[in-house]
């Protein structure tokens, strides 16, 4: 039932950041919640900041104290890019990566509150992630699709696309031609080097916000 | 204390017992004389024929039997109504395997077969082969016993037993399986990405109406539960396969927790059951009766307040029941363009203490524009009048007869022994079909919607050669759905300008072509070409028919239903190609096998087969018509079609493709990939990457018409350049190889054509069998490392194995024999039930009768 009232809490750092100020008033409108400075600028802190009841996300920079504080999170967390151009009133137009693995599926359910607009999940085929068999480029096509959706994103008004190559490229090119407000990446806060490859290239040259969703699996 | 009553809380259909045990006491004896009208048979041990114990054995009464054995194997009767009749017994054989031998005849595995221990000493009765019989050991005088043996002390122990047991047929409590790991597939509870998969899996069919595994109490399942091969709806390309109307429905709160499904291949059941099983807990079984194709029968338990009996067929969407008799629903489907359907479904529900059962017989009445709701009620009452036990018996003993007859037994590979199993048991789902019957073979059969149910080539070059050696009625009824489609190939021939006929390369209830004109494809869209120029279907439609004629040796087939079929395409191509001034004949712009590469001129598959079909029709019209001037212009211009073999004595596989873009399937990924969504067609069409076996697959179903000696050059060139991006590829590839002699990659492939399904490999089982790749799979084995072939009436074998295989056995229907050849170290052996001419490799022919030793295989020697 709903009392009227902000349904949690999105936290900012550094709110004097105009790029960073309007991604977090973009993801409270989306999410219909208070927006609130964060009352700390450490990474880890945050992390504690965000692991509070109520608190939905916090939006920071894709800098130092972003990425430790990503990397301990247990809740989404909004990078703003230094690429960061445009940034929409709202967050309602979600470009959703996945890579058919479970946990990647599980970002989505994690990161619920910030579905209610339009999602398009895309799948890029590349030499690790390509099927092995492609009957008829129709049929398989529908069948492929089809299942797909009906394992990992069977949400009503969910659009999927579907890409080969190199996933970061048709991710960065997909969040353009699809104006994406709000690229969702599943990860599985592994830093490592070789390790988060699509996090990090996704991070530094989209050009609209970033949100990561820490997963149990291990996302690549 | 006094003992627990003794009690197994599971069904058994066989009990194996010492006869002074049950014949003694007066109430047991009136145990014994109830277990037949239960349907419970029943063998009772006894020192010799003449112990007066016997005597007091009461006559079987009902459908269940009662054998007196001896404990030693060395004799053996049957006790009928008339009286004890003497059975056959083989010397040297224990007891029990003679009991469970007899026993799988019908159906019975020793799964579901308890033996009682009574005696020191009974222990000797087990051996090996007893190892999953339910053994007990009752009262108080056995000897040591095996670990595990469940002991029932007490005087009363036996009886109590066997009054379970009858207590549980009476009580209509959900039959058991036999969990035998060679023949089922357990599939534990999946997680919700795998539950279409599994649903497919665990499909039972029968005569082509094919019900998924879909959980019982799921109300909105995502893939329709039950399809019937060729009954589709819709129009023009947009016809596909219509959703029936189900009948395996029940009510269930709360719904069951995790299930664990098992398939049960030998005997055609599926038993569902939560995983910790408890007296209320739920079960079901049920079966697509291969006796009475069309009667689907379901049996379920569950705790009183848990299980309600379900909801019949949707009458809402599916026409409106009324009237009519009791305890009876049932459903029509709108003809529209195609087949109908009418389903009655019957429902009984029972209790036994705080479980209740609900039965559930259904009937399909498949076929025809007008509903035959009758024939289904008819039907139907006699099903029920039957009951489900007896439905039960009654598909176990054709299954024991089918895998009696039709099997391929690869001991030293379990993995392929269960791949190939599970193919086999995917086509006898197409069987049987009444005599004269039309069967649509969509590529993934009735075992779900994926193509719609289209008809491809897979049902002729890939399904057909398979289906032939397994049910040759059904393959009949196979080449019977593209007769009957004659008028549209011909209508198609001509609105293109030729003769003849010429097939749609996607194929419906109306034989138009309904092939999609566009796709996605890497977030673009695409033309797609097949149904314009992948012509080789109208000559794979020719062959299939042919083969069928030679495989049964019914020439008179060919020379009658099929005459027009095998003349008509013939005409097709000689009006479809054309002549160069040097007067070579060619097919310009067409798609061969290999569809990487659009738009090509003269494919060998395709002139391959033109050629191959020109020549059979003239063959055939010089026999039937010896004046026609046809035959002479058909050889001439098969003569004329360029073959595309070079000098280097291997084909090329199109003009034009040796000067294509070197790349090998390695250089792009690890086969099989699905290299066009990789590189994308542009790329792959510039390129020698190939999707799948063309200049191969001509070796494969006409190597009449390759270049001499050629197999072995093609094979050496175009596999490295297969990326086998097809299901169709991996088994044809197995027995091209095979034959080549390169038998252990041969033997890798088959496994990947026999994983294609059970592990997903498509990701799209979901909707639905490859039935080619469980096709192509036989065929490997039959065709490929058997080197079956039928040459004017004459069996011809040439075995080749892979180093895994010392052994391997396959039984199949040929030349109208059930053939069994048995290949190992020692030689071949070929045993058949009529007399048969058999010739291996190049030897001369020898006529079997019975049982032929034909010696050592030829094994090793390349092509």
């Amino acid at each position: 039932m709903s009392t009227g009232g902000p349904a949690g809490k999105v936290l900012v750092r550094a709110p004097d950041d105009a790029a960073v100020l309007a991604v977090a008033r973009a993801a409270a409108a989306t999410v219909g919640a208070e927006l609130r400075p964060a009352a700390t600028a450490d990474g880890h802190a945050l992390a504690r900041e965000l692991d509070r009841p109520g608190v939905l996300t916090v939006v920071s920079r894709a800098d130092d104290v972003g990425w430790a504080l990503v990397a301990e999170a247990g809740k989404p967390v909004l990078l703003v890019p230094a690429a960061v151009v445009r940034v929409a009133a709202r967050l309602d137009r979600v470009l959703a990566p996945l890579d058919g693995s479970p946990a990647a599926a599980a970002s989505l359910a994690a990161a619920e509150a910030f579905l209610g607009g339009e999602l398009v999940v895309l799948h890029v085929f590349d030499a690790r992630a390509v099927p092995r068999f492609w009957d008829h480029p129709a049929h398989a096509e529908r069948a492929w699709r089809h299942e797909f959706r009906a394992r990992w994103c069977d949400r009503p008004g969910t659009r999927l696309e579907l890409r080969t190559g190199d996933a970061p490229d048709r991710v960065l090119e997909v969040a353009h031609e699809e104006a994406a407000d709000v690229v969702l990446l599943g990860w599985s806060q592994c830093l490592d080097p070789g390790r988060a490859a699509l996090v990090r290239r996704t991070v530094a040259e989209a050009d609209v916000p970033v949100l990561l969703v820490p997963t149990d699996g291990d996302v690549p | 204390m006094a003992d627990p009553p003794a009690r197994l809380d599971r069904t058994v259909d066989l009990v194996v017992v010492r006869a002074r045990e049950v014949l003694d006491p007066a109430r047991t004896r009136r145990l014994v004389a109830a277990l037949s009208p239960a349907r419970l048979d029943v063998v009772l041990l006894a020192g010799n024929p003449d112990d007066p114990v016997l005597a007091a054995c009461p006559r079987p009464t009902g459908p269940g039997r009662v054998q007196l054995r001896g404990p030693d194997g060395g004799w053996a009767r049957e006790l009928t109504a008339d009286g004890p009749r003497a059975l056959a017994v083989a010397a040297r054989v224990p007891v029990l395997d003679a009991v469970l031998a007899d026993a799988s005849a019908r159906g019975i595995g020793a799964g579901l077969v308890l033996v009682v221990l009574s005696r020191r000493g009974d222990r000797a009765l087990l051996s090996e082969g007893t190892r999953r019989c339910v053994v007990v050991a009752a009262g108080d005088r056995h000897g040591p016993l095996p670990a595990g043996t469940a002991r029932f002390p007490g005087p009363g122990a036996v009886a109590a037993l066997l009054s379970e047991q009858l207590g549980r047929r009476c009580r209509r409590r959900v039959p058991a399986l036999d969990p035998d790991p060679a023949w089922t597939l357990r599939e534990p509870d999946p997680p919700p990405e795998r539950r279409r998969v599994v649903e497919t899996l665990t499909t039972v069919a029968a005569g082509g109406l094919a019900s998924r595994g879909v959980a019982e109490e799921d109300r909105d399942p995502a893939i329709a539960p039950v399809l019937a091969a060729g009954v589709y709806r819709g129009r023009g390309a947009a016809q596909a396969l219509r959703p029936l109307p189900r009948w395996a429905d029940l009510r269930l709160d709360p719904a069951p927790g995790a299930t664990v499904r098992t398939l049960d291949l030998r005997t055609g059941v599926l038993l569902r059951e939560e995983g910790s099983p408890g007296p209320g807990t739920f079960r079901s079984l049920r079966v697509a009766s291969p006796a009475r194709p069309g009667v689907v029968a379901l049996r379920a338990e569950a705790a009183a307040g848990r299980l309600r009996p379900g909801r019949v067929p949707a009458a809402a969407e599916h026409g409106s029941p009324r009237g009519g008799p009791p305890r009876r629903r049932w459903a029509t489907t709108p003809s529209g363009a195609g087949s109908a359907v009418a389903v009655a479904v019957g429902q009984r529900v029972g209790r036994d203490r705080g479980v209740r059962t609900v039965e559930r017989v259904g009937c399909y009445a498949v076929g025809g524009p007008a509903p035959r709701l009758r024939d289904a009620l008819d039907r139907l009452s006699r099903a029920e009048a039957a009951g489900f036990d007896a439905l039960l018996a009654e598909s176990r003993r054709t299954w024991a007869a089918r895998w009696d007859d039709v099997d391929l037994r690869v001991p030293d590979d379990p993995e392929a022994q269960r791949g190939l199993r599970f193919a086999l048991f995917t086509l006898w789902g197409l069987a049987p079909v009444p005599p004269d019957a039309e069967l649509a073979v969509g590529a993934r059969g009735a075992t779900g919607p994926g193509y719609r149910g289209h008809v491809f080539w897979d049902a002729d070059v890939f399904v057909l050669p398979a289906l032939v050696a397994v049910a040759p009625g059904a393959a009949r009824a196979v080449v019977r759905y593209r007769i009957a489609r004659l008028p549209a190939a011909r209508r198609r021939a001509r609105a293109a300008g030729h003769d003849g006929a010429r097939f749609p390369w996607e194929s419906a209830q109306d034989g138009e072509e309904v092939t999609p004109h566009r796709a996605r494809l890497r977030g673009r869209t695409l033309r797609v070409r097949t149904g314009a120029l992948e012509e080789h279907i109208t000559a794979d439609v020719a062959w299939a028919a042919a083969h069928y004629a030679a495989w049964v040796h019914q020439p008179a087939f060919l020379a009658g239903p099929a005459r027009p079929l095998l003349l008509d395409t013939a005409r097709y191509w000689r009006s479809r190609c054309t002549v160069d001034d040097a007067g070579a004949a060619h097919l310009d712009h067409v798609i061969g096998p290999d569809e990487y590469h659009e738009d090509v001129d003269d494919d060998a598959f395709t002139n391959g087969m033109a050629r191959w079909n020109l020549r059979a029709a003239a063959d055939l019209l010089e026999r039937l018509d010896p004046g026609s001037p046809e035959p002479t212009a058909w050889r001439s211009l098969a003569g004329r079609l360029v073959d595309g073999l070079t000098p280097s004595g291997r084909h090329e596989q199109f003009a034009g493709y040796d000067a294509r873009r070197p790349l090998l399937a390695r250089e792009v990924a690890e086969p099989p990939v699905a290299a066009d969504l990789l590189l994308g067609r542009a790329r792959v069409g510039a390129s020698q990457l190939i999707k799948q076996p063309d200049v191969l697959m001509l070796h494969h179903l006409v190597p009449g018409e390759a270049g001499p000696a050629s197999l072995v050059p093609d094979v050496e060139h175009y596999a490295p350049r297969t990326a086998h991006g097809s299901s169709l590829s991996p088994g044809i590839s197995a027995a091209v190889l095979a034959r080549a002699g390169r038998t252990e990659e041969a033997l890798a492939l088959l496994h990947t054509g026999l994983a294609l399904d059970l592990d997903d490999l498509t990701d799209t089982t979901a909707e639905g069998l490859h039935l080619a790749a469980a096709g192509a799979s036989v065929q490997a084995v039959v065709q490929g490392f058997l080197g079956v072939r039928v040459e004017r009436g004459t069996l011809v074998l040439d075995p080749r194995l892979p180093a895994a295989w010392p052994r391997l056995e396959a039984r199949f229907r040929l030349l109208g024999a059930a053939v069994r050849i048995e290949v190992d170290p020692a030689g071949v052996v070929v045993r058949t039930d009529r007399p048969l001419r058999v010739r291996l490799g190049d030897r001369a022919a020898v006529r079997v009768v019975g049982a032929g030793h034909l010696g050592p295989a030829v094994s090793g020697r390349r092509a």
